[in-house]
């Protein structure tokens, strides 16, 4: 595939693309996607602060500030929001990839290609996420596409809920598409790939909890 | 994918998201919620005055009329002329004592008449007096002892009846008494007229004082007529009113003791008044179908300095409403559920809160909130239709209010620490 790397189409074909995929000896110009994905990330990050998505720590001082005061205070909050947009979706495509790329034998290259049409589905939750969030009233932690609602109304353990509020629809279809992919590209048991799929994204669910429980703004 | 496994998973994706939905709302336990605030405002402190505008026109507060007054004498001339200042003492008319001479003349005549008669008593008093101080010197002229004489009455009855001896001195002595009594009586009946006239004489004597009739009030002399129809002469005060008409909804609100603010061109003044009278009954014969005006008076509270003229037309605006330091909320703000009035407040602690209210006065598009509110507190004007209490709250950026200022005042580490709680915060 030496034209523009086709990331829609992975995601709407995956086995026309997979299969390509597998054959393919070496996949190139992949830095362009990169370059984009990134950029959109840093966009939607941006949409997604501008709204005051996740300020609800800055919301706390509006009453104690001027008005401009507190604009310059969620301004850089949102310069914040925007930096992690940024470093985040850095993080998605990279380190995924070289997880697998060590336990699969897999080009790494082609890994992270698979990496980036997946990127794109968490893209797509975090976009669909701002008007829901929105219109709704409802918080990162009640995310109707998640399992964060039905947590809330079994148990208070604020742990129990961030993680189980981490595992949303997206996420699953990530897990499904990337075996799809890897599926094709390795050799390893489908058994083996599902299950490490699994352990890693609980993991990384797991970690995220941890952060968001901790609070670091509080801390600081 | 077969079009069946499709289906079914669209539905159950659905199915998942319908669930989470429905529990959003239905739950009995409190999902997280986050209220999506942009717009709000502030409770003011302010003054409320709500005011009527009417028109209004200056008037001359006072006028004086003169009236022809024939007992006063003739008159004789007009003292001012049209248009001419006056102040409080300065004569206007002029009347001529020539009547008022002939009737004292004539007055005079009658109290010399009585006085006449009553000499002529007093000297007819006197010799009488003398008669009797004479007689009773005389000696006493009796005709003898008492008798006893027998005497036949028609029935045949015989009485004795006593006689005294007649005695012609003390009858003489009571008639002359009788005739001074009467005549004391007439005299006295003539000094009392005598009195009379003499007090009809004073009075024509002070009416002499009043030939001249005097202004009482500073001002201009409006008008004089010189055929002498009542009244002769008009004078307007220099100190104005404010005079205009209200129609028939418009009175019904008015009421005396009102503040007025009064505007009027040719000055960027303001002045101040009360509403002095309301007329209870129209300006013209009521009739059915037409309107009626009502006549209402101001009383500026303090002289107006000179820079209107009578006439003029002013705009007034009558208060008819005040609230002095009322906390003011945009009637926008407030929500009326189940007969109460609810507001939302953005409170510590990044909560909305839900106060209830209690409102007075309302004036355009603002209201006063007795209770509930304070002023300075912060509060939802473009309520989210889901807005939940309780819950924290968030803000969209509003980058137009941003400002240098309010960067510079923020420490380096500062900003540092925030652009990282962004970071963190995910």
């Amino acid at each position: 595939m030496s034209e523009r790397v086709p990331l829609f189409r992975g995601l709407k074909q995956p086995q026309f693309v997979a299969y390509q995929l597998g054959k393919e000896e070496e996949v190139v110009g992949l830095w362009k996607p990169v370059v984009w994905i990134t950029l959109a990330s840093i966009i939607i990050a941006g949409i997604s602060a501008f709204f005051g998505i996740g300020s609800e720590y800055v919301s706390r001082s509006l009453p104690d500030l001027t008005r401009s005061g507190y604009e310059a205070y969620q301004t850089l909050f949102a310069a914040g929001q925007v930096t992690w947009g940024l470093i985040w979706i850095l993080l998605a495509i990279f380190i995924p990839s070289l997880f697998f790329w060590t336990i699969l034998e897999v080009d790494y290259r082609k890994l992270l290609f698979v990496q980036l049409i997946i990127t794109m589905i968490f893209l797509i939750e975090k976009l669909v996420f701002i008007p829901v969030h929105l219109f709704l009233g409802i918080s990162a932690e009640s995310n109707i596409f998640s399992l964060g609602i039905i947590a809330q109304t079994f148990t208070s353990i604020e742990l129990i809920i961030f993680l189980l509020a981490n595992i949303t629809l997206f996420k699953v279809w990530a897990i499904i598409l990337t075996y799809k992919y890897y599926r094709h590209l390795s050799e390893r048991s489908p058994r083996f790939i599902i299950w490490t799929l699994i352990g890693f994204y609980l993991f990384v669910a797991v970690i995220s909890s941890l952060l968001s429980y901790i609070k670091f703004e509080n801390i600081i | 994918m077969k079009l069946k496994w499709k289906l079914l998973i669209a539905a159950v994706i659905t199915l998942f998201i319908a669930l989470n939905i429905t529990l959003i709302f239905t739950s009995e336990k409190e999902i997280n919620r986050v209220n999506y605030i942009s717009k709000w405002t502030v409770a003011n402190e302010q003054d409320l005055i709500e005011t009527l505008p009417v028109a209004g026109m200056f008037m001359p507060k006072e006028e004086q009329f003169f009236y022809h007054d024939q007992d006063k004498g003739s008159f004789q001339g007009f003292l001012v002329e049209k248009g001419q200042a006056v102040e409080p003492g300065t004569a206007v008319l002029e009347y001529s004592p020539q009547n008022i001479n002939e009737t004292k003349s004539a007055f005079q005549m009658e109290i010399d008449r009585l006085n006449q008669e009553v000499a002529s008593l007093d000297q007819h008093i006197s010799q009488m007096e003398q008669l009797l101080a004479t007689s009773n010197t005389m000696p006493a002229s009796s005709t003898g002892t008492s008798q006893n004489q027998q005497l036949q009455t028609p029935n045949d009855d015989s009485i004795i009846v006593q006689v005294e001896p007649f005695d012609s001195t003390a009858y003489i002595q009571q008639s002359i008494a009788r005739d001074i009594e009467n005549k004391e009586l007439d005299k006295s009946k003539l000094e009392s007229e005598i009195e009379k006239y003499e007090e009809m004489l004073t009075a024509a004597d002070s009416s002499m004082i009043e030939l001249t009739a005097e202004s009482m009030i500073s001002g201009t002399v409006k008008e004089l007529k010189h055929t002498l129809e009542n009244p002769i002469l008009t004078i307007i005060s220099n100190e104005q009113k404010i005079e205009g008409e209200l129609t028939e909804d418009e009175v019904q609100q008015i009421l005396p003791g009102m503040k007025v603010l009064i505007t009027y061109e040719n000055s960027n003044k303001q002045l101040e008044g009360t509403i002095d009278t309301v007329s209870v009954y129209p300006e013209e014969t009521p009739e059915i179908g037409k309107e009626n005006s009502y006549l209402y008076t101001v009383q500026l509270t303090e002289p107006e300095d000179g820079t209107s003229v009578f006439g003029q037309h002013v705009n007034v605006k009558i208060v008819t409403n005040e609230v002095q330091g009322a906390t003011t909320v945009p009637v926008k703000t407030i929500k009326h559920t189940d007969k109460k009035q609810v507001s939302y407040i953005l409170g510590a602690g990044g909560y909305v809160e839900r106060r209830q209210l209690d409102t007075g006065m309302k004036l355009d598009h603002t209201v006063e909130v007795q209770k509930g509110v304070e002023a300075g507190e912060l509060i939802v004007l473009d309520r989210p239709l889901l807005i939940k209490s309780n819950h924290p709250f968030i803000t969209p950026l509003s980058p137009t209010k941003n400002t240098k200022a309010s960067y510079g005042a923020m420490s380096g580490m500062e900003i540092f620490k925030t652009i990282s709680k962004g970071f963190l915060s995910r």
